[in-house]
């Protein structure tokens, strides 16, 4: 087993809200995690960086409750939620945006949103108002559109969008379920430079509230936002600390680092 | 207990109709994706032709032979003018194409043979019995369907895990553009999947038309049965389609001679016998409900959605 | 939206036709042909129940008409039992009434469809189309195996139910009332598919992950969609037993539960008026055919392939244009 380094250790929060302990995961013989420990303190952003295939997709899945692991524990604000489905997690706060852009191609961008923050109202089976009119889903959708800079977009139909207005639209979506926590899966994946630019700095903007894990193969992204960096080698971490050790760091560079840049 | 051992081996038998039934049905959806209710039409197909070539030849053999041919054939135009069309489509689509195609077959059988169940005589040279367990005589042709059934399914897993051929199959199976590449003929390859599926139906048409009144819409019966082999057993899973088949098959063979006795402990025999046998069908549904209650991915399906 | 406006005036003619069914058979001197159009106006409303869950929830039930046949069948039995005055339940002797006859029918139909939901909507797809159909086949031959109802010849009811003391039997009046229904079912249903819970209902079929990932559960609303396609369907049962005036185990068949989605198809797939052109285009195909050949299956089902092929929208998909 191998010790990650801990490069160094950034100045420490109010304590994680959100913790990883061993998590273990394999499939058939290829162990995809292995004893994989992070934790995530409010206002502060975590990125997970590593090569294709390291893991880190499962990782995330395993953390927002889409897998289970076969061994280690998920805490939230001191709470085990190891055996809590993806549902039972987004309604505490853990909101996830996907790699693959999940969002509800029918439904106009407005409504895509309007659902989240339907989902943070305790009126679900409604079964007689139009959804379509009802104004305590829709001016909140509105607001995150505009924070989010979707706004023009809003009564277009989301399968219609490009990929990255796409993934602009899962990002509100995941800030509308009003969220303590954020596992992004590679937000700026497929954005141009402007896009990506309004998400770094909606990010930048979001973080005081939030703990947020990003998963990320853009290292100017990383570097800029990152307030700790892990990086994930084959299923395990092979190290962690601030950016700038990270960098540093001759495992790192000869495993990882050397071939991105 | 001689009944009783006599009745489990007939369930066997039709456990191992069903298991044909089965492999056809599974081996074309695991393949091309698509779900073929008219599989059941192929199943009728073979009946038909095989009765009838027994009927004017008197060979069973012969009988066999032409329709496993019919039913193959009938298959391989049924894949080339409709389904190479419907692979690219939703399930929902498959469904009601082949639910056309099964009105299709049966208004057809009916112009054909007309609407008299017709029936198939077992061969003369097995009709004698054999004793399987000492003391336990069992009819030889019986004993000779479980064994040919036995045979075939042991040959066709020969065929899928040994051969290149089977290679193919498994390979397109999982990914379809990279045996294209490769080279081989995937409308060809599919086109013989869907014949090798069809000759197994009409195989078990055949096999099964002794014991059943070959009449139109009898492949239907045997269609949903089949579906609740492959649920019990859990989709994809081969394991699970030999249990099904034999679960269901010696539990609706049982169902059918007992549960009339059972029925007859406080109903009048006339009544007993009506109840009994619709019990029986239902036995299999509920035995279905049950295990999917317990597990709704069967008993070796994968966690399936 | 030109398309949109065409497709929305198309329904809005054919309900004023359906509407005016009883004038048109009275001048063509056809009584006949209310009695049709009412089978396929009763035909439509277990049609759009099962559109609901098909369309917006992908939920491709092979069963429907277990709900159908329990729905006419409830209805049947308690006329009987009412009309011979026979003890059902600690000494009830059933009814003849319609508004609590009919009612009941829709709870019969809606706690079969919550126990067959809860076993089979963990499932989905292939899987689903093959456990509803056996839950349908469970029924069917519970049903042929009641010989004190008629087991497989059927029960022959005694007449039509009454409504609030009024008698049914009046073909225009029964008429007017299944149309009512039906109407009153697709407005239920058009509020329910745009309200909250149905936009988790159409997102979970768009994306269910996503939905799960926002906190939803699809199970819960899925069953509760079910329950309600199921007692509409049950309704549509209890119409029938008074149409007919006679219920056999072939309400329950496999090839009902195919004509409800046949019909579904023609009409065109998540649409909620889909299903009435559905309904109405298979009885005048069946008529049509009927007259031409007794083989009449030969020509149908190989237009039904012809259709699920080539024309995919089904006639409201036809009305409405391609959708780009």
């Amino acid at each position: 087993m191998i010790e990650p380094a801990v490069v160094s250790a950034p100045p420490g929060g109010a304590g994680p809200v959100f913790e990883a302990r061993s998590l273990h995961k394999s499939f058939g013989g290829v162990h995809a995690t292995r004893n994989l420990s992070l934790s995530l303190e409010l206002g502060r952003v975590h990125a997970l960086i590593g090569p294709n295939g390291a893991g880190k997709t499962t990782a995330l899945a395993q953390l927002s409750g889409e897998l289970q692991p076969d061994a280690g524990t998920i805490l939230y604000r001191g709470e085990d939620i190891t055996q809590l489905s993806m549902a039972a997690r987004s309604a505490r706060g853990i909101a996830r945006s996907f790699q693959i852009t999940a969002v509800f191609e029918d439904f106009t961008v407005r409504d895509n949103v309007a659902v989240a923050v339907q989902s943070r109202s305790a009126h679900h089976f409604a079964f007689w108002r139009p959804a379509a009119k009802d104004r305590r889903l829709i001016e909140p959708a509105e607001r995150i559109l505009e924070q989010v800079g979707l706004t023009a977009l809003a009564g277009q139909r989301a399968g219609d969008l490009s990929h990255g207005q796409k993934r602009q639209l899962e990002i509100a979506m995941a800030l509308a379920t009003e969220p303590t926590v954020l596992l992004l899966d590679e937000p700026m994946a497929g954005m141009g430079r402007a896009e990506s630019e309004t998400i770094t700095e909606l990010l930048e903007q979001i973080r005081p509230s939030h703990a947020i894990l990003l998963v990320e193969h853009d290292m100017d992204v990383v570097f800029r936002l990152a307030d700790t960096v892990s990086v994930l080698v084959g299923g395990a971490l092979l190290a962690s600390g601030t950016p700038a050790a990270v960098r540093q760091d001759a495992e790192v560079r000869a495993a990882y680092l050397e071939e991105s840049i | 207990m001689q009944l009783f051992l006599e009745q489990v081996l007939n369930g066997l038998q039709f456990g191992v109709t069903l298991l044909l039934m089965a492999s056809g049905l599974t081996l074309v959806f695991g393949i091309m994706n698509l779900i073929n209710l008219a599989h059941g039409s192929l199943f009728m197909v073979g009946a038909y032709v095989g009765a009838t070539a027994v009927a004017h030849s008197g060979s069973f053999v012969l009988g066999l032979l032409c329709g496993m041919a019919a039913a193959a054939i009938a298959g391989m135009l049924m894949e080339v003018a409709i389904m190479r069309r419907l692979y690219q489509r939703d399930h929902l689509d498959q469904v009601l194409a082949t639910f056309g195609l099964i009105l299709f077959f049966n208004e057809l059988a009916r112009m054909v043979w007309g609407r008299q169940p017709i029936g198939m005589s077992t061969p003369s040279w097995l009709s004698g019995s054999v004793e399987v367990i000492p003391g336990i005589p069992y009819p030889e042709f019986r004993l000779a369907i479980i064994l040919v059934g036995l045979l075939v399914i042991g040959l066709l897993y020969v065929l899928i895990m040994r051969t290149r051929l089977g290679m193919w199959i498994r390979a397109g199976a999982s990914d379809r553009e990279t045996i294209g590449a490769l080279g081989v003929n995937i409308r060809l390859l599919y086109t013989l999947v869907f014949g090798l599926g069809a000759c197994l139906a009409g195989l078990a048409g055949v096999m099964a038309a002794p014991f059943l009144s070959v009449e139109s819409g009898m492949g239907e019966n045997i269609l949903i049965l089949t579906f609740v082999v492959i649920v019990i057993g859990g989709i994809g899973s081969i394991k699970g389609a030999i249990a099904g088949a034999l679960l269901i098959g010696v539990a609706d063979t049982l169902g059918r001679v007992y549960l009339p006795t059972v029925a007859g402990l406080w109903l009048d025999p006339s009544a007993a016998s009506n109840l009994g046998a619709a019990l029986a069908s239902m036995l299999i549904y509920l035995l279905m409900a049950a295990v999917l209650a317990v597990r709704p991915q069967g008993l070796f399906g994968r966690n399936h959605g | 939206m030109a398309n949109l406006r065409r497709s929305t005036l198309a329904a809005g003619a054919l309900l004023i036709v359906l509407a005016l069914i009883p004038p048109i058979a009275v001048l063509f001197d056809n009584p006949f042909l209310i009695t049709m159009v009412n089978r396929a106006l009763i035909f439509a409303l277990a049609a759009v129940a099962l559109d609901f869950i098909m369309g917006y929830g992908r939920m491709v039930s092979f069963g429907h008409a277990a709900f159908f046949g329990l729905g006419a069948y409830t209805v049947g039995i308690l006329s009987t039992h009412a009309a011979q005055d026979l003890p059902l339940l600690f000494g009830w002797a059933g009814t003849n009434e319609a508004l609590l006859s009919w009612l009941l029918a829709m709870l019969v139909s809606g706690l079969y469809a919550l126990i067959v939901g809860v076993i089979s909507l963990r499932t989905s797809g292939v899987y689903f189309i093959m456990i509803t159909l056996a839950f349908a086949q469970l029924v069917f031959f519970g049903f042929i195996s009641l010989s004190q109802y008629g087991g497989q010849d059927g029960l022959a009811l005694w007449g039509r139910n009454t409504l609030g003391g009024f008698a049914l039997d009046d073909q225009v009046g029964f008429y007017y009332l299944c149309f009512g229904l039906l109407l009153a079912a697709l407005y239920l249903l058009y509020r329910i598919v745009n309200s909250r819970f149905g936009r988790v209902i159409q997102g979970s079929r768009q994306n269910e992950l996503r939905m799960r990932a926002l906190g939803f559960d699809p199970f819960r609303y899925r069953l509760i969609a079910f329950v309600i396609s199921g007692a509409l369907t049950g309704l549509a049962g209890a119409l029938l037993a008074n149409n007919n005036e006679f219920v056999d185990p072939s309400l329950v068949s496999w090839m009902q539960s195919g004509n409800f989605l046949v019909i579904v198809l023609l009409g065109g797939i998540s649409s909620l008026v889909g299903p009435i052109y559905g309904a109405l285009a298979l009885l005048l195909m069946e008529e049509v055919l009927i007259s031409i050949t007794e083989h009449w299956q030969i020509i149908l089902g190989p237009l039904l392939v012809l259709v699920v092929l080539f024309f995919q929208g089904g006639i409201y998909g036809a009305l409405r244009g391609r959708p780009s």
